[in-house]
């Protein structure tokens, strides 16, 4: 016994230590998994076998998994939506809806930080990207309006150039806007010579050529000169035998994006939003309105959507693949929200619910070749989703989302639908003087001295070492003097005068911004509403640029539901520092 | 060393425990004490103030904490005993003496443990305290170890005062120096003149050292504290084996 | 002769001016019990403390079976109550002694020890639980419970009724037969008598008595004689049978070892005597007849 007593105190001091909480930095962890009692389509059929995850994948069986019992549940892959943009936080945004895989099929995103992220199988935090970057377009053609710096292509001659560049920026596809006329509404086309060089030019590089177009003419051209997918149905007419024996004859697939057409016509309803399932009560009545708005083309027809759903149905009875995607986040679409949309349209337009849920998981995997995505076979990525009702008897169900799992984790489902105001920004565009624009938002400089301390900090707002050009961050210079008990010195950004307005953070999952300076450790100072201190959490900052990101649900300590302000600031660790924080962005 | 005189080591804590928790009223305050301390100055009056004010005064009354079972356990222990003749009893027996102060020390320590870790689950639980295994571990042995000075100091009073007077004297150097080496209240709160007056307190380089830990303390690198810590402890050693021959 | 087993020879103690200690030689062989007598202040505790090591001698050697007094070999063979012990009182008996035989190459099973000095009754209640006696044995039992060969007693029994003494007294006396050199320090003339065979005795750091228990008695056995009387004291001083004379008022008191001569000669020489008395010495007595004495060491016979 006496030996046994200095053993004994040990452990007793070992586990006292070991209980005694950690800063929270760490992530949530994978563990294996196995789901027993759901039901769950595996892309092609439905199973009632446990399903077993591991490593962020589907895996075989395995004894020690922690099982966790779904019974009555429905299981499908993580969706994935064939046709978006991806502006912002697209890609957070969607994991709330179950969409865990789209296809980028044009925005100036860095495409190369998609691909990176395609291959984290660790981050549960984005819906994976595959992008084609930028559209081929000729100039003043379609996809020249919005702004974006887009390099036309206005002879063949330029294609093999054009195309080059997308596949050496990172692009998965290759997307072409063509027009059989030289005019459209108010836009121009490339010419067919120039379609089909960049055609030959994708396959050149081994991508998929797909393209635009909306009339029945312009895609038996595309059809003809080799494309792999029309990534809009036809809408002018319908379709003739002809078309369709191309379609089969060349194997192509078409992404129909009826939700992203029905916009286009007049008093568009909600009625594929069923009030009794729960995304619509997780909508909030801002979004709901966002999906009721219309896409104004004046030159367009105003039976679009009639057409196209005739089409789709013509087509798939002709077997010729269909992929799920909603065109979002254009008017009347919301990324994420209007996949869901875009199924009822399918279904609606003849296809069966599987044959619609193929179409948004391992069809569209196979004909757009995502590895391991809409698919729950060993090896296949984990990402799913578990629906409280059937989809296979109506696809609509697919609104029944109850979790979500992104890579083998489960991520925490937020509602949008609250009453507090919802902070209205997700970036802080700052001024030369402090400002954030499009809000009340001001940076100051924060130190001890209003408790009598000796430290001091100044801010300048200069263009953001760690940012995209022309956005400006705050360079803190700070000293840390001895004086006050805690002593600080920092950057706050008060959400306005005085603390008298919160705004409610707890719909992003996390806060991020970019920081380079003196290193060390700093700490992010969170005031919130019915917090009389302010919370705190560290990170550390290294000379070079490093982005924090500030995990929520890893501070459920800090009342997120009323945030009043934020402050950057260093503390007794460090003494005369310089520290750039810039690109702050609130992820969903 | 054999395992006889392991054997006296062991029997001498093992008493020397038993000694002392078996006079609760005398125990229980200094266990109580400095968690209550903490509780009013560390927890509730806390409100709206730094949000590393907990971790620093969870340090700090951990400090206070520990040093109360040593210079008690030395300063009026060791004192009673020598008047009571106990001390002069264990000298002519064949024991080495050192086992009787080694006893003394980890009696003090364990008491100090038990303060330190009530301490620390307060500061966890209701300070929203939180550091790194390691530095919770640095921490406690920090503390643990810089129960030392405080037995050699005590142990210098003990020799050198009567029994009556010793808890007297004990908290005449206890409770002033506690303060003014910034354990109750955060030293940069004092006057400046007291910031410097500290350097002679062994508590405040202590603190300084555990505060270091999480990097709260004044700034000063820690090898000058414990070098002051050491400095003066043998120093006190030194005084105490003057005190011991005499007595 | 054999070889002392405890030897000290010409130690002087001073605190600063004081001398406490004067040229004190003394020896002990094995099996001797040997009273230690004198007044307060006499110097018994510091010679005591002298041989166990405790206190620090300015001048002389002590030897402890042929090792230095203070010595690990010399303290583990002794075994000691000091005077005016107390120990903590929250631990009980068995506690302190299991505590303390461990300090002890070989110490005595506690169930000897607590038989020996008739613990039972309370070796596991705590010593504030304990009178007085029991206290005593326990320190006994510490002293014994080395099984030493000498054991020093420094006033084992003062403040205890006449009860405890004598059990305490047994207790003694089994340890004397068991064989162990004894040492003690008394008060008391009749504890002295009824434990030991020798006595010292020890006036301002001197020893002025080194002997038998009845060479001391015989010596210091003078009875005093007491009268209101008009003789001259100093011729009565100046014979051989008179050691003391001593007036205080018209009251005369001559201490002497020969009271039928002296009276004889005091009838004979026809003074006025009323008032007569013949009493025994008391220790006091013959304490302040010593120190008045003033003279060289009274030698006892060498043993």
């Amino acid at each position: 016994m006496n030996k046994l007593l200095p053993l004994f105190f040990i452990a007793a001091l070992v586990s006292f230590i070991l209980l005694l909480p950690t800063p929270t930095e760490e992530q949530p962890t994978s563990t294996s998994l196995r789901i027993k009692n759901a039901s769950w389509f595996d892309g092609t059929k439905w199973q009632q076998s446990d399903l077993y995850i591991n490593e962020g994948v589907i895996a075989h069986p395995d004894s020690a998994a922690e099982t966790i019992d779904l019974t009555g549940k429905f299981i499908i892959p993580g969706l994935i939506d064939a046709h978006t943009h991806i502006w912002g936080d697209a890609p957070q945004q969607s994991l709330q809806f179950g969409v865990t895989s789209m296809v980028d099929l044009f925005s100036d995103s860095d495409v190369k930080v998609f691909n990176q992220r395609i291959k984290d199988i660790q981050q549960a935090q984005y819906a994976d990207i595959f992008s084609a970057g930028i559209l081929a377009t000729s100039q003043g053609g379609h996809g020249t309006q919005f702004g974006v710096t887009v390099n036309t292509v206005n002879a063949p001659t330029e294609a093999a150039k054009f195309v080059v560049e997308q596949v050496d920026r990172g692009a998965q596809f290759i997307k072409i806007v063509y027009h059989h006329e030289a005019n459209y509404g108010p836009f121009t086309s490339i010419d067919r010579a120039t379609l089909q060089a960049l055609i030959k030019a994708a396959h050149a590089q081994n991508k998929l050529a797909l393209v635009h177009v909306s009339h029945l003419e312009a895609a038996k051209h595309a059809i003809a000169e080799g494309a792999d997918g029309l990534v809009h149905m036809i809408s002018d007419q319908d379709i003739d035998e002809e078309f369709i024996a191309l379609a089969k004859q060349k194997k192509i697939f078409i992404i129909p994006t009826l939700a992203v057409i029905a916009a286009m016509n007049q008093g568009h309803q909600l009625t594929w939003l069923e009030p009794q399932l729960r995304l619509y009560n997780r909508l909030s009545e801002a979004q709901r309105q966002q999906l009721t708005q219309t896409f104004n083309v004046p030159f367009a027809k105003q039976n679009l959507l009639a057409i196209a759903m005739r089409n789709t149905q013509r087509l798939h009875q002709a077997n010729v693949p269909l992929l799920a995607g909603s065109d979002a986040p254009n008017p009347g679409t919301l990324i994420g929200v209007s996949l869901h949309h875009e199924l009822a349209l399918l279904q609606q337009s003849g296809l069966s619910a599987t044959a619609t849920l193929q179409a948004a998981t391992y069809g569209a995997a196979l004909e757009l070749s995502l590895p391991q995505r809409g698919r729950l076979h060993v090896g296949d990525r984990a990402d799913l989703i578990v629906l409280g009702k059937d989809p296979a008897t109506n696809i609509h169900h697919t609104q029944s989302i109850e979790q979500v799992m992104k890579n083998g984790r489960w991520i925490k489902l937020q509602s949008f639908n609250t009453k507090a105001p919802s902070i209205p920004i997700t970036e802080f565009p700052i001024d030369a003087a402090g400002k954030v624009a499009a809000s009340d938002f001001q940076f100051i400089a924060t130190s001890d001295q209003m408790m009598s301390g000796n430290s001091s900090a100044a801010l300048t707002f200069i263009q953001g070492k760690c940012a995209q050009p022309e956005i400006l961050g705050v360079q803190i210079s700070g000293d840390i003097k001895p004086g006050f008990a805690f002593p600080w010195s920092g950057a706050m950004l008060n959400f306005s005068r005085n603390f008298s307005a919160s705004y409610d953070l707890s719909d992003f999952t996390s806060l991020s911004f970019n920081t380079a300076g003196n290193v060390g450790r700093y700490r992010l100072l969170i005031f919130s509403e019915h917090q009389q201190q302010p919370k705190m959490i560290t990170f550390t900052v290294n000379e070079q640029c490093s982005k924090q990101t500030i995990e929520f649900a890893a501070h459920p300590n800090v009342n997120w539901e009323a945030v009043q302000g934020l402050a950057w600031v260093a503390g007794q660790e460090q003494s005369q520092f310089r520290l750039l924080i810039d690109t702050i962005k609130l992820n969903p | 060393m054999k395992s006889a005189t392991l054997r006296i080591y062991y029997l001498e804590a093992k008493f020397e425990f038993l000694k002392a928790i078996r006079v609760p009223a005398f125990t229980l305050p200094s266990l109580i004490f400095p968690a209550m301390f903490y509780i009013f100055f560390g927890l509730m009056f806390n409100s709206g103030s730094h949000p590393q004010h907990a971790a620093y005064l969870m340090a700090t009354y951990a400090v206070f904490g520990i040093i109360g079972p040593a210079l008690f356990s030395f300063g009026v222990g060791v004192a009673i005993e020598k008047d009571q003749g106990w001390l002069q009893l264990k000298q002519a027996s064949p024991m080495p003496i050192s086992a009787y102060f080694f006893a003394r020390a980890v009696s003090a320590a364990l008491f100090g443990l038990v303060i330190v870790m009530l301490l620390f689950t307060l500061g966890a639980l209701f300070g929203d305290v939180r550091f790194t295994h390691a530095e919770w571990l640095l921490s406690l042995l920090a503390l643990i170890l810089g129960s030392l000075p405080f037995a050699a100091l005590g142990l210098l009073l003990g020799l050198s005062v009567k029994g009556q007077a010793a808890a007297a004297v004990v908290n005449l150097i206890y409770l002033p120096m506690a303060f003014l080496s910034g354990l109750w209240l955060p030293i940069q709160m004092l006057p400046d003149f007291f910031q410097y007056f500290a350097w002679i307190f062994p508590a405040f380089h202590l603190a300084q050292i555990v505060l270091a830990i999480q990097e709260q303390s004044l700034g000063y690198p820690i090898v000058v504290h414990l070098l002051s810590l050491v400095a003066m402890t043998l120093l006190f050693v030194a005084l105490a084996m003057r005190a011991y021959r005499r007595a | 002769m054999q070889t002392p087993i405890i030897n000290v020879v010409d130690v002087t103690k001073e605190y600063g001016n004081t001398t406490v200690l004067s040229a004190i030689d003394f020896k002990l062989n094995h099996g001797e019990v040997v009273a230690l007598l004198g007044e307060n202040g006499a110097g018994k505790t510091t010679l005591i403390n002298t041989i166990l090591g405790l206190t620090a001698h300015s001048k002389g050697a002590v030897k402890v079976f042929d090792a230095d007094a203070g010595s690990k070999t010399a303290r583990q063979r002794i075994g000691c109550v000091l005077q005016d012990t107390q120990l903590p009182d929250t631990l009980t008996p068995i506690e302190h002694l299991t505590l303390f035989s461990s300090y002890y190459p070989t110490p005595l099973p506690l169930e000897v020890l607590i038989d020996l000095l008739s613990l039972e009754d309370f070796a596991h209640r705590r010593l504030n639980q304990l009178s007085g006696g029991q206290k005593q044995r326990l320190y006994l039992a510490l002293a014994m419970c080395g099984d030493p060969d000498i054991i020093f007693l420094d006033e084992p029994t003062v403040g205890l009724d006449i009860h405890s003494r004598k059990q305490l007294w047994n207790a003694i006396k089994k340890l004397q037969q068991a064989g162990k050199s004894i040492i003690l320090t008394t008060h008391y003339l009749e504890e002295a008598d009824a434990l030991a065979e020798r006595l010292v005795y020890l006036v301002k750091g001197q020893i002025q008595f080194d002997g038998a228990m009845s060479e001391f008695k015989k010596q210091f056995n003078a009875k005093t004689i007491c009268a209101i009387s008009d003789l001259d004291i100093h011729e009565v001083d100046a014979w051989d049978t008179v050691t003391a004379v001593t007036r205080n008022q018209d009251r005369v008191s001559i201490v002497t070892h020969h009271v039928e001569a002296v009276l004889a000669r005091l009838f004979q020489s026809n003074v006025n005597l009323s008032d007569l008395t013949v009493s025994s010495q008391t220790l006091e007595n013959i304490m302040y007849q010593i120190s008045q004495q003033n003279s060289d060491v009274v030698k006892g016979v060498d043993q």
